[in-house]
C-alpha cells in the first residue's frame, strides 16, 4: 500500500474533525471532533514511521495518545462546569464574556 | 507484485472505509452517546490499520488507552450531562458557522491533498526494514525519549488534579439545576 493512501486518509479524517469543531455547537461533539483530528495526525506519523523504517513516528503517536488523555480529562471537566452554570452544553450559550 | 490484490490493501480499504463512515457519523450525529460509540468504531478501525502496518504494540495501546480509557471518560461525562443534552443546536436549523465549517474543511482537505499528491516523499535514509521489534520500541521510549516520557507522566498527573478541581461541586454554588 503506498504511503500516499495513508496520508490521504489522514487528511480526510483531519478535515472531517475540523468541520466538526467549527460546525457543532455541542461541546461534547466538539471534543469528539478534536479526538478525530488527533487520530488523523497519529495516522500520518505512523505512516511516515513505516515509510522511513524509523520508530520515531510511533513514539510521537504514543505521546499524542498520552496528551489526548490529559486533554480529554480537562476538557470534559470544563464542559461539566459549563453545564453546571448554563444547564446546557451548547457553546453558543456560554458567551458570558461578550456581555 | 502480482496483479492480485494483496491482503494489506484489502485490510486498508475495508478499515479505511469503516473509519471514514464512523468518523462522519461521530461528527454529525446529534445524539452524543451514539457519537461516542461511533468514535470507538473509528478508533478500532485505526487500530486495525496500525496492525496492518505491523505496529502491534501501538494497536494495543490504541485499543486499551484510546478506545478504552478515553471513550469511557467520554461516556461517563455524557451520562453525567444527560439532563443537559444540547438539543439546542438542533432547534436552530442553521448557524452561520455551518457554512464556514464546510468551507474550512473543504479548503483544508484540498490543500492537504494537493501537498500530498504533488509533493514527493524523500527517499528513506535507512532501508525500510520492519521496525516492529518490541525491544527497539522499548529502547526508544525508555532511553532516547526518557525525558519526554517522564514529562508526560507529570502532565497526566497535573491534568488529573485539574479535572478533579474543575468538575468538583463547589459548596458555595447552587445544586444542579433541574435535577
Amino acid at each position: 500500500m503506498p504511503t500516499t493512501a495513508y496520508l490521504l486518509l489522514g487528511a480526510l479524517l483531519f478535515a472531517l474533525g475540523a468541520a466538526g469543531v467549527v460546525m457543532r455547537a455541542n461541546a461534547l461533539s466538539m471534543l469528539v471532533s478534536v479526538e478525530l483530528m488527533l487520530n488523523a495526525v497519529n495516522l500520518t506519523f505512523v505512516a511516515a514511521a513505516k515509510r522511513f523504517g524509523e520508530l520515531d513516528g510511533v513514539i510521537v503517536a504514543f505521546f499524542v495518545i498520552a496528551v489526548a488523555a490529559a486533554e480529554v480529562a480537562v476538557g470534559l471537566a470544563i464542559v461539566i462546569d459549563v453545564a453546571r452554570r448554563h444547564v446546557s452544553v451548547d457553546v453558543d450559550r456560554a458567551s458570558d464574556l461578550s456581555g | 507484485m502480482d496483479a492480485l490484490v494483496s491482503a494489506e490493501q484489502v485490510l486498508f480499504a475495508v478499515a479505511g472505509a469503516i473509519c471514514l463512515l464512523a468518523a462522519a457519523n461521530a461528527v454529525f450525529r446529534k445524539d452524543t452517546l451514539a457519537a461516542a460509540v461511533s468514535l470507538v468504531v473509528t478508533l478500532l478501525s485505526l487500530a486495525v490499520i496500525y496492525l496492518g502496518l505491523g505496529f502491534e504494540f501501538l494497536a494495543a495501546v490504541q485499543v486499551g488507552v484510546y478506545a478504552g480509557a478515553i471513550v469511557v471518560l467520554f461516556t461517563i461525562a455524557i451520562m453525567i450531562l444527560s439532563h443537559a443534552r444540547a438539543n439546542e443546536s438542533g432547534t436552530r436549523a442553521w448557524r452561520r458557522l455551518d457554512l464556514a465549517g464546510a468551507v474550512i474543511a473543504a479548503v483544508l482537505f484540498a490543500l492537504l491533498a494537493a501537498a500530498i499528491l504533488r509533493g514527493s516523499l524523500p527517499v528513506a535514509v535507512t532501508a525500510p526494514a520492519s521496525p516492529t521489534d518490541i525491544d527497539a520500541m522499548a529502547d526508544a521510549l525508555f532511553v532516547r525519549f526518557l525525558l519526554p516520557f517522564e514529562v508526560a507522566s507529570v502532565l497526566l498527573l497535573a491534568a488529573l488534579v485539574a479535572a478533579v478541581v474543575l468538575a468538583r461541586k463547589r459548596s458555595s454554588e447552587r445544586e444542579w439545576p433541574r435535577r
